[in-house]
């Protein structure tokens, strides 16, 4: 669209208006509060319009105007209820309607159905055909995920172009022609797109449905709360929706900053670990090989007597805490226990972030997500974000298809960019440096030349590999964008990671930032401390340090060394078998809190659901364990955490958390469907809650009008929900001296340095315990370079022996991936690879099995 | 031209074919007769924009449907943007339309002669002809003369000796009417669903590969020679004011001589049932399609073959296509089949043309057996309204404009069906069997079929594609 | 003063002391309700044996004192209850909530909620008067004593009074009995009986390909 010199005037329905040249109808009539109907029309997407929903009467035209592909122009006069407007709608909807099934009462859409809704507000009431309907196979299961039903389908293209153009996953297209036209996948090839669920969510009809969601609900039974997704850390915002004190379903709400209107499958359907049978419910104290279920008191003062009588003590908080867990854990190792050895990076993937504090001021992005867009050139380096970052990938490929920036992916293997990347530099492992070194200086060309050339440069980063120093990687690019004036985008793994460095949970930064006056141990050292008995006591909230530390045989004898161990966890993991006393946390959608996002954008989360059992958030069972040990926070709820977080952590001194709410749909006259829990987890219908029933109809819209499409992501609501980015000291711009220039070391035949990263669907704690996912997951193996594998005799398929710690024989996959490099998924069912990791720089010997 | 009692042709376009019908198409008939010529003079001779003031001021309009003025439309094009394309739509699918067909099978180079000189005029290095998947024997022929034309230097690098590179690409389609809608066919050349796109931005403006494209039809293009040669005097000495030169009819239905007629602008419908011998068995005419299927009917053969008369009479001259149809005709079969048609083409895109033509041929079809009811004229006009105006394309419009004028013009036959619960042009009642418009049967309007003589001609010879070039 | 008044007011009360008493000894008599009596519900069955509930949970929804819930799941080929993609796997009726107005009857698109003229809803705990599915769904299909929507003349019109049901004639709805030992004012069709399929043998459900 075009930035506009000037405004133009435009009257829609009588009501003058002054806006930019260029934008679309449909976008500034609504702003008047002035609905147009719509089906293929979808704020997200390019229009198409070929719904021909949106026609409305421009005065001076012949014809009808789509609203969803007309510019406005200056002088522009629009009736949207122009009576030839209005005939044109009813006589589309009942053209519509001709073949379509009618099966309401067994479509999941019903009752959020913008078909249905509409129909009610712009369609004839009876149909005129009389002939039998166009009939397709239904309920045609797509992919794992994806339940399919032609026949409800109104090709409005949404799926389609949401795969070609913000996923760039075409696997599902459209199919013959006329009337016949269908949309289908290929043949063989299932819809297995990682964003597959967002053509669910934008379908204006049934034809696309959830299988996790198949007649589970109806509308009017949720309950529902806004939240943030507490995987990764881009930080979508979602809505969690509950029937019957189960959560269902998840959604994603859009936000213009963060995710736009998508959210990948791992977050939409990630959420049933949250009712696994299997969550911890009440505290657990160790009694010999046993645990004893006992009340929070006297756990509590166990683990207390525990942590009085430990000479030093070390504290590991994993990354999927909230900012207030964060600064709960920080406040009982600084303060209460008196520590300096506490962590959060269980990955070890030896960032140096409070390397950033000096050149930015911030341990983490200077940039935001919406940098990118303007980027003139974007500098990749670090992990695969479609599985690790995934709705950051389409921020990405956005700003590249979509924006025309130019993309530079450094890597020593294939990722998911290099499809659309400008250039991409193959680089050897371990030398990721040199090659950003040879961009910042010029040498590595083409690639330097569109860096050089860059008006606008962002610089992005994240830890591609556990067990590795990425000390002179994140050199390199802070150097880069600081010689060129650009940014940073610090793309840490989990969805608390940013919130812990926020708060100190790091060995070398206190909270805001800040230096503390003793540097403590990092995660490794912390474990090599407490496997040698220096350290006689663990804290540990939130991490499996078992399964995610990059080396297993060093956790194992951290944890079995005689130290006294407190964990706090939603399940009884590995790490928390081997705990003294065991104590159960709350989940994200059972508690209020706040997430930091990789941009250092702070955005809350509401409470939707009872904890189970007597579990709670960790920042109260962090300042019970104060209490216990004779050191009273005076914390009962999250204003007084948040009180404490403001006079301590100076960059959030002046953060109002309360004003961070994210907005809720205003409450209609029809209350949601209610349930009371019987003996024996019977669940009966009672009285309603408080939420309208289909609990997005009739939530008023910016000029107080009833939006009139009951679940329809609204292009207006996406600018409310803006969060916060705490603003901190400015940095000094200037970078620490440079490291020796990391250079690929010499390596043994047969012998490769092991590359890792995690999968979008794996082992992870909370993933494989969410059943639909854990089926996806794929096998481990190993991936090799073609001339790599003829070196040794392995060629693709072939079962390969790796050997590092311990041994395990994979499947090879040939791949584009840098010489002297083996790449293994981190945690994939069968295999955690930190097993296999001894050491930093992990390496492994590969033969043919 | 001979004088000689009633109407005559004026043969332009289609001169050569006539007068050499043995070897019309061969580069040695062509250059004999003269061919080439014009478009070595404008190479040589006239700078481009004098090719395109000449094309402008001749006022010739498109020859394809919309008869919109060809200078007009190339002085839309973008002069700094580069490259540009010349497409030729040669994907002619009107039902009763046979002309371009003629013009790629009988005189292939007339037709690279008009490319060459758009080519020049636009200082476009780069052409494509879509031609029609059907049409074998013309695609191979075109192939032919391309590679002729290639040999002799009038293609490829600095063609006639000048400067100017161009280079001529056949494209065959897969067979879809829409592909003949301009941005549905140049989302078929570049390997897409064939789909009409979004307009602006026109494809003056943005079209082949999101490249300036001049589209023009294949006797738009074949009529340039002559322009050239000619003057601009010369070709408005035929047609009208507006609308002039020569046009190629495809006359067909109940007439003697069916066949290609070509004739000034402006000729009556009257003449023109003359050039054809007339009504067949001295039938009387009793409708007449005026431009293909998709223009509404006539029924009176007083109006003048042009583009404003007959857009005056409600209709158009479309791609020029007249069928005429005597009494034996049922015209609820007759709608019945054009609509199926256009059912059978709709590409799908949009609501209106998809469900509308899908909704009307259910109904025609039971009014056509027997089993209409008194509502259905009136749903059947609803049905027309809600596509007329509110398509996608025009493709969805010609299908209400042929729908609305059979039922507006014909009501009393359509309530004859109804009262009788029969099609009064049958001998015995047929019963409902669904969809009948592939076999002819009693009543059949005789709408030309389509050329299927290319479709076994292509299994004769090796195919053109494969043979390369 | 009051005379005439009192007089009016005694009048009343003599006159009703000579009447026939409305009451009855319940429960060793028990009074037949009117046919449309609006007693506890039922769910019905196609007559091949199939339920007639789809688990829509229109009738939840509508339902203004929140006393239905229903849970739908999907059938598949091997565990088949309804016809078509979606059954009730859960089915229960509040009746300390349900206040008897019928909105879910109507609202039931399938015509697979209706409501019997049973009355006697009497329980000793909360739970007892939560009946579930297999407490509601008959055995066999009910015999209607009214035609069904889908049976009235065309040119029937449901305000206008198009349809007199005094013209039809009108057993009982047979009911099954909700626990053994009761009984009632009822008659015909009870739980089990299969013989009533035959009489609607041509109005066979929907079924799915």
């Amino acid at each position: 669209m075009s930035d506009g010199n000037g405004t133009v005037t435009v009257t829609i329905n009588g009501r003058r208006v002054e806006t930019h040249p260029g934008r679309l109808l449909i976008d500034v009539a609504e702003e008047l509060g002035i609905f147009v109907p719509r089906f293929c029309y979808h704020p997200g997407m390019r229009s198409v319009a070929v719904c021909r929903m949106c026609l409305v009467h421009v005065e001076g035209q012949r014809k009808l105007m789509p609203a969803c592909a007309t510019p406005v122009s200056d002088g522009m006069e629009v009736q949207t209820d122009h009576p030839r407007a209005v005939d044109a709608q009813s006589g589309m909807l009942e053209f519509l309607l001709i073949n379509h099934p009618l099966d309401c009462p067994i479509c999941d859409r019903a009752g959020e159905c913008p078909l249905q809704d509409q129909t009610y507000a712009h369609g004839p009431g009876t149909s005129r055909y009389v002939e039998p309907k166009r009939t397709y196979e239904k309920a045609l299961e797509i992919s794992d995920l994806v339940v399919l039903d032609r026949e409800r389908c109104v090709l409005c293209w949404r799926c389609v172009r949401f795969a070609d153009e913000i996923a760039g996953d075409r696997f599902i297209q459209l199919v013959d022609r006329g009337a016949g036209t269908q949309i289908l996948t290929f043949s063989d090839e299932p819809f297995d797109s990682y964003f597959s669920g967002n053509t669910i969510q934008i379908c204006p009809v049934g034809a696309l449905t959830a299988k996790p969601y198949r007649f589970v609900s109806r509308p009017w039974d949720l309950k529902t709360a806004p939240s943030i997704c507490a995987y990764c850390s881009v930080g979508c915002p979602i809505s969690n929706e509950a029937r019957a004190g189960q959560l269902v379903r998840c959604q994603a709400l859009p936000n213009e900053n963060v995710n736009d209107f998508w959210i990948c499958d791992k977050g939409r359907f990630g959420y049933h670990y949250v009712d696994s049978p299997e969550r911890l419910d009440n505290p657990l104290v160790r009694k010999g090989d046993s645990f004893e279920v006992t009340g929070w008191a006297e756990a509590l003062r166990t683990a207390a007597e525990g942590l009085r009588g430990a000479a030093s003590v070390g504290v590991i908080a994993g990354g999927h805490l909230t900012t207030e867990d964060a600064y709960a854990v920080q406040r009982l190792a600084r303060g209460t226990l008196g520590t300096a050895d506490l962590d959060s990076r269980i990955q070890d993937d030896g960032a140096p972030y409070e390397l950033m504090v000096d050149a930015a001021g911030v341990a983490g992005s200077t940039a935001t997500l919406n940098d990118l867009e303007s980027a003139q050139t974007i500098v990749w380096t670090g992990p695969d974000p479609r599985e690790e970052l995934p709705v950051l990938f389409l921020r990405l490929r956005k700003a590249v298809t979509g924006r025309g920036a130019k993309l530079v992916v450094v890597s020593p293997r294939r990722l998911s960019l290099d499809a659309f990347a400008t250039h991409v530099v193959r680089c050897e492992a371990g030398a990721e440096a040199a090659a950003l070194e040879g961009l910042r200086l010029g040498n590595e060309r083409p690639a330097a030349d569109d860096v050089a050339s860059a008006d606008a440069l962002v610089c992005c980063w994240g830890p591609s590999s556990p067990g590795r120093d990425e000390t002179p990687i994140l050199e390199q690019v802070v150097a880069l964008a600081a010689e060129r004036g650009g940014k940073v985008l610090v793309c840490p793994p989990h969805a608390g990671s940013q919130g812990l460095l926020d708060m100190g949970v790091h060995p070398a930064l206190s909270p805001g930032y800040r230096r503390p006056e003793t540097r403590g141990r990092r995660t490794r050292e912390i474990l090599e401390a407490a496997a040698s008995g220096e350290i006689d006591a663990l804290v540990i909230a939130g991490a499996d340090v078992l399964n995610d530390f990059p080396d297993a045989e060093l956790a194992r004898r951290a944890l079995t060394s005689g130290a006294f161990v407190v964990v706090s966890e939603l399940f009884a993991t590995d790490t928390a078998r081997a705990a003294d006393v065991l104590l159960p946390a709350a989940a994200y959608a059972e508690r209020e809190g706040t997430f930091t996002n990789l941009e250092r954008r702070l955005q809350k989360l509401e409470q939707l659901l009872a904890a189970p059992g007597t579990a709670r958030e960790v920042w109260r069972i962090c300042a019970g364990i104060a209490a216990a040990m004779g050191d009273d926070w005076g914390w009962t709820s999250f204003d007084d955490v948040w009180a404490d977080i403001n006079a301590s952590v100076p960059t959030h001194a002046e953060v109002d958390v309360q004003a961070l709410t994210q907005p809720h749909p205003v409450a209609g006259p029809h209350q949601e469907s209610g349930y009371e829990l019987m003996p024996n987890d019977m669940v009966m219908a009672g009285p309603g809650g408080p939420m309208p029933k289909g609990h997005r109809s009739g939530a008023a819209f910016e000029a107080g009008q009833a939006w009139p499409l009951s679940w329809e992501l609204r292009s207006f609501e996406a600018h409310l929900r803006p969060g916060l980015i705490p603003v901190a000291a400015d940095g000094t711009g200037e970078v620490g001296t440079l490291t020796e220039r990391a250079s690929a070391t010499r390596r043994e035949p047969g012998t490769f340095r092991l590359l890792s990263g995690r999968h979008i669907y794996d082992e992870g704690t909370m993933v494989s315990r969410s059943a639909m996912l854990h089926e996806l997951a794929k096998e481990p193996f190993v991936a090799l370079n073609a001339a790599d594998a003829a070196e040794i005799g392995l060629s693709d398929g072939a079962q390969a022996v790796v050997e590092g710690a311990t041994s395990v024989t994979l499947p090879v996959v040939i791949d584009d991936i840098a010489r002297g490099a083996v790449y293994i998924p981190y945690d994939q069912p069968g295999l955690h690879a930190n097993t296999l990791m001894r050491g930093p720089e992990p390496t492994v010997t590969v033969r043919p099995a | 031209m001979s004088v000689a009692a009633g109407p005559q042709e004026v043969r332009i376009v289609t001169r050569r074919y006539h007068e050499f019908p043995e070897d019309s198409w061969t580069l040695e008939r062509v250059e004999a007769d003269g061919g080439y010529e014009a478009a070595r003079s404008a190479v040589r001779d006239m700078t481009p924009d004098e090719v395109l003031d000449t094309v402008k001021d001749s006022g010739l309009r498109g020859r394809g449907g919309a008869g919109f003025p060809t200078g007009v439309k190339w002085s839309f094009v973008p002069k700094d943007l580069f490259p540009k394309y010349i497409v030729v739509n040669h994907d002619e699918g009107e039902p009763g339309t046979f002309k371009d067909r003629e013009l790629g099978e009988r005189d292939p180079h007339q037709l690279i002669e008009g490319i060459i000189i758009a080519a020049w005029a636009n200082q476009a290095n780069r052409a494509f002809i879509y031609c029609r998947g059907e049409m074998a024997l013309g695609a191979r022929r075109m192939d032919t003369a391309i590679r002729d034309a290639y040999r002799k230097g009038y293609l490829g690098k600095g063609i006639f000796g000048s400067g100017f590179d161009l280079d001529v690409t056949l494209h065959r389609g897969a067979g879809a009417y829409i592909c003949g809608e301009e941005s549905a066919l140049l989302d078929s050349l570049e390997g897409f669903r064939g789909q009409p796109r979004l307009k602006p931005p026109f494809p003056a403006v943005k079209g082949l590969y999101g490249q300036p494209t001049i589209i023009n039809n294949t006797e738009t293009l074949s009529t340039l020679p002559h322009i050239i040669r000619h003057g601009v005097e010369w070709f408005r000495r035929w047609g009208t004011e507006k609308s002039p030169g020569t046009k190629m009819i495809s006359t067909s239905g109940h007439v003697v001589r069916p066949a290609n007629y070509e004739v000034p602008l402006g000729t009556t419908l009257a003449e023109l049932l003359e050039l054809a011998g007339g009504m067949r068995d001295g039938g009387r005419v009793k409708a007449i399609i005026p431009g293909g299927a998709s223009a509404p009917l006539l029924t009176s053969t007083e109006y003048r073959l042009d583009f404003e008369s007959l857009q005056e009479a409600g209709t158009m001259l479309g791609s020029g296509a007249v069928v005429f149809m005597d009494e034996s005709t049922c015209m609820v079969r007759n709608a019945l089949v054009t609509n199926e048609f256009f059912e059978h083409e709709s590409c799908g895109k949009c609501t209106p043309c998809r469900e509308g033509t899908w909704w009307a041929s259910k109904v025609l079809e039971r009014i056509e057996h027997g089993e209409g009811r008194k509502e259905d004229m009136e749903l059947l006009l609803d049905i027309a309204n809600g596509i007329d105006g509110r398509a996608f394309c025009p493709l969805g419009d010609a299908a209400s404009w042929a729908l609305r004028s059979n039922v507006e013009l014909f009501r009393d036959e359509f309530e004859q069906h109804v009262i009788d619960g029969r099609c009064p042009f049958e001998d015995e009642h047929l019963s409902f069997t669904g969809p009948r418009a592939a076999v002819p049967g009693p009543g059949d309007s005789g709408i030309a079929a389509q050329p299927h003589a290319g479709v076994d001609a292509d299994l004769e010879g090796p195919d053109p594609r494969e043979a390369g070039r | 003063m009051a005379i005439p008044e009192l007089a009016k007011g005694f009048r009343m009360v003599l006159r009703h002391v000579f009447r026939r008493k409305e009451t009855v000894a319940y429960p060793e008599v028990r009074r037949q309700p009117f046919p449309r009596f609006k007693g506890r519900h039922v769910l019905d069955r196609h007559p091949d044996g199939l339920e007639k509930c789809i688990g829509c949970e229109l009738c939840a929804g509508v339902c203004p004192a929140d006393a239905i819930y229903v849970v739908g799941a999907a059938n598949t080929p091997e565990h088949r209850f309804s016809p078509g993609e979606r059954y009730a796997q859960i089915y229960q009726i509040n009746y300390l909530r349900c206040i008897f107005c019928g909105l879910c009857v109507e609202a039931c698109p399938t015509e697979a909620l209706l409501m019997s003229t049973e009355y006697e809803i009497s329980g000793d705990s909360r739970a007892s008067l939560i009946y579930t599915k297999d407490q509601l769904i008959v055995d066999a299909p009910i015999r209607r004593h009214w035609p069904t929507r889908k049976e009235l003349p065309p040119d029937f019109n449901i305000t206008g009074g198009g349809l007199s049901f005094t013209e039809v004639e009108r057993p009982p709805v047979p009911i099954p009995l909700p626990t053994e030992g009761v009984s009632g004012p009822f008659e015909g069709g009870w739980s089990g009986e299969r013989d009533t399929a035959s009489a609607f043998s041509d109005r066979g459900p929907r079924r799915e390909d």
